[in-house]
């Protein structure tokens, strides 16, 4: 082999090998950043950190958004955009609670609480899917038929929640069986499943995925159920542990569950790079720096600060532009 | 390479600032400003023996884009710093943010913490109670029954602190009735939701009501879109001329774009506005009302409690501040001068301020007149 053609061997090798370790480190920044975060602060706090109070403080914090933002990644995975999560999330919470004191009953209020949820995102996706309205237009749309709805029901602006059901549900060991079972059955169906690989090929490229045989409107559909059962369980613990719902509730979800899917390395673009665990990253990233921070005692410019730029380089180092960026043209 | 290299670099700074902070923060925090319309106001005079404090305090504002909520936390650090006690701030809006900051609080190891929004209070007193970390509610008061009754049967709960909204909300509507208002836009979310700016709108539809005049509402994205609110109000009614806005007149939390209205209405605003003397020139500002801000007596309720000396046995301390309106550019003048950004009180007053006489006389002083005076500070204090 010419002297020539060896070099070309090597530079390309050399060029293969910094691909790889890029995308090795692009995949594993995420998960670097959050047990980063965990051995500093359990070092900076002298252990305060690891108690079990305090991680039991952020599993209470955290599961809400690991729920919504589960549920939401099969939605990003074929890129759309739904602004409508925290205004469901709304409407749920209230129904759940008009239900809880009706009835009562704790089923009763789950049940409502995830039909609420179920009816909302099944609306979202059949205006945008079945009369071809943008998915972020169409759940703009939700949002404030949502918005609405909830000021009628509510007469005094606040409605609690009935106390022995708070009592049943919001506790930990609950809390943790429901988020495991959440995190594997997730797991299962978007990487194991149609539902999962059809949703990312859709991400990827639509018009292939569909030339390919694959039902676009059924799998987006499909994607916006998950996304609305996942909501409706999250909506129901999370009026169990602010006990009163009003229309301020779950506010800003949507950009809290944006925010802890891009913090855990995925594109909101979706497509096939899309993974089911960069929610679950991102949420406990979120929570564990500012659990960390505020037990640090850091003023709370710095704590909004550091978020920020954590954010920033999760951006600049997770994300290839010029293939695909963090967040939609 | 490069990217890893940024990448720690920027790390390195990060840890390094937060490193930098905590040691700042044990060594020494400045008062917000040390100016004031009184001597020696936010320092510590040379003869007073501060004593020492073994306890640690927390806070939770609802933003940091917002005038009033900043002002709030350079106030209790300041007067944190002045009384030698270690306090930490942090962010949380909406019934969850409030637990949440509460719950990080707690870790942290707080004895109390002042809260500033009673949203989520079902939730966040619960847990303070099971945690035994004491609350003081500032800028804001317990608003629903049910929290009432939970704040009445706390253990605790020390006390709140705030204007009336009803009261201020009443002030404001009736000055622009007498100034010949026969129909009212209203800035304001479109649903009454139970804290302070739904307690304002409905107490504004309540009078008007009564007294038989129309208002009409603006629509907007999103609960604090009160740009969309006035946006929407100015192009659907272009002839109404009287506005009323629950909340500021312009910020960055809530801009109600005041340049839209300028001129063309007249504005009557529930809370501080940082733009208010061209407001009042151009003629757009009518009145608003201040002094939710300082909160040196959620301060002395909190202080004189963890100190041992609780200022009620039973109950909580349930004090009403007194508004201060402002409707001329005079009168923004000396609120600018003698109370906005200020720390009033002195480290000497406030640790004289020991009984729940002392502090209502000194809440009911805190008028406008007397900050111009000076004389605030003039209550028989032991």
């Amino acid at each position: 082999m010419g002297t020539k053609t060896k070099a070309l061997n090597a530079e390309s090798a050399q060029v293969e090998a910094k691909a790889q370790i890029g995308k090795i480190a692009r995949v594993a920044l995420p998960y670097a950043g959050l047990v980063i975060a965990v051995i500093f602060f359990s070092i900076a706090t002298k252990g305060s950190f690891l108690q079990l109070d305090n991680l039991t403080t952020l599993i209470n914090q955290s599961f809400t958004l690991i729920l919504a933002a589960l549920g939401a990644t099969f939605i990003y995975a074929h890129g759309s955009l739904d602004v409508s999560l925290g205004s469901i999330c709304m409407m749920s919470c209230i129904s759940s609670v008009l239900a809880a004191v009706a009835t009562q009953s704790g089923v009763v209020a789950f049940l409502v609480c995830l039909g609420v949820s179920l009816l909302c995102s099944l609306i979202v996706a059949l205006i945008s899917c079945k009369l071809g309205v943008v998915a972020f237009v169409s759940s703009l749309c939700v949002s404030f038929i949502c918005q609405g709805l909830a000021g009628e029901m509510l007469d005094t602006g606040e409605i609690v929640m009935p106390t022995h059901i708070i009592e049943a549900v919001d506790r930990p060991a609950v809390k943790v069986i429901v988020i495991v079972a959440a995190i594997v059955i997730c797991y299962v169906l978007f990487e194991r499943t149609k539902i999962g690989v059809y949703n990312k090929a859709i991400g990827g490229n639509a018009a292939a995925a569909e030339q390919s045989g694959v039902n676009v409107h059924k799998y987006k559909i499909l994607a916006y159920v998950i996304s609305g059962v996942l909501l409706g369980v999250s909506s129901f613990f999370l009026i169990c542990r602010i006990s009163a719902a009003s229309t301020t509730t779950g506010s800003g979800l949507h950009m809290d569950v944006m925010l802890a899917v891009i913090l855990g390395g995925m594109s909101i673009r979706g497509g096939p790079k899309s993974n089911i665990a960069a929610p679950v990253i991102g949420s406990l990233t979120t929570y564990v720096l500012s659990n960390g921070l505020t037990l640090m005692r850091v003023d709370a410019y710095y704590v909004q600060f550091i978020q920020g730029i954590i954010f920033l380089l999760i951006i600049f180092c997770v994300f290839d532009k010029k293939k695909h960026g963090a967040l939609p043209n | 390479m490069k990217k890893v290299a940024a990448l720690l670099l920027v790390l390195m700074m990060m840890f390094g600032l937060v490193a930098c902070n905590n040691q700042a923060g044990e060594n020494s925090q400045q008062p917000a400003n040390s100016d004031g319309g009184a001597e020696e106001t936010g320092s510590v005079d040379p003869g007073v023996t501060i004593p020492e404090a073994d306890f640690t305090l927390g806070a939770v504002v609802y933003s940091l884009s917002d005038a009033v909520p900043v002002n709030v936390k350079n106030q209790l650090e300041a007067y944190a710093e002045m009384l030698n006690v270690e306090l930490t701030v942090v962010v949380g809006n909406g019934a969850e943010g409030n637990l949440q900051g509460v719950e990080s609080l707690i870790q942290s190891g707080v004895d109390g913490i002042f809260m500033m929004s009673a949203e989520g209070i079902d939730a966040y007193l619960p847990v303070m109670e099971e945690a035994g970390v004491y609350c003081v509610l500032g800028s804001t008061k317990v608003l629903t029954d049910s929290a009432k009754e939970l704040a009445e049967n706390s253990e605790i709960f020390l006390g709140q602190v705030s204007f009336d909204d009803e009261e201020v909300m009443r002030l404001l509507t009736e000055a622009a009735i007498a100034d010949g208002a026969t129909e009212v836009g209203l800035i304001a979310p479109t649903n009454v939701t139970p804290n302070y700016l739904g307690i304002r709108k409905q107490a504004v539809m309540d009078i008007l009501n009564e007294n038989g005049i129309p208002y009409y509402e603006g629509t907007g994205s999103s609960y604090f879109d009160f740009a969309g609110f006035t946006s929407t109000l100015l192009a659907n009614y272009p002839n109404l001329e009287y506005y009323i806005t629950v909340t500021t007149a312009d910020s960055a939390y809530a801009p109600i774009t005041l340049a839209e209205m300028n001129g063309k209405v007249k504005l009557y605003a529930a809370n501080r506005s940082d733009t208010a003397t061209q407001a009042f020139e151009d003629g757009t500002l009518q009145a608003y009302v201040a002094g939710t801000e300082h909160c040196a007596a959620e301060f002395l309720i909190m202080y004189n409690y963890l100190m041992g000396n609780p200022l009620v046995e039973d109950g909580y301390v349930d004090i009403t501040s007194a508004p201060l309106y402002i409707d001329s550019i005079e009168t923004q003048q000396q609120l600018e001068e003698y109370y906005n950004d200020k720390i009033l009180y002195t480290a000497d007053f406030m640790l004289k301020v020991d009984t729940l006489e002392e502090l209502e006389a000194m809440a009911e002083a805190a008028t406008l007149e007397n900050f111009v005076a000076g004389t605030y500070m003039d209550v028989d204090v032991q």
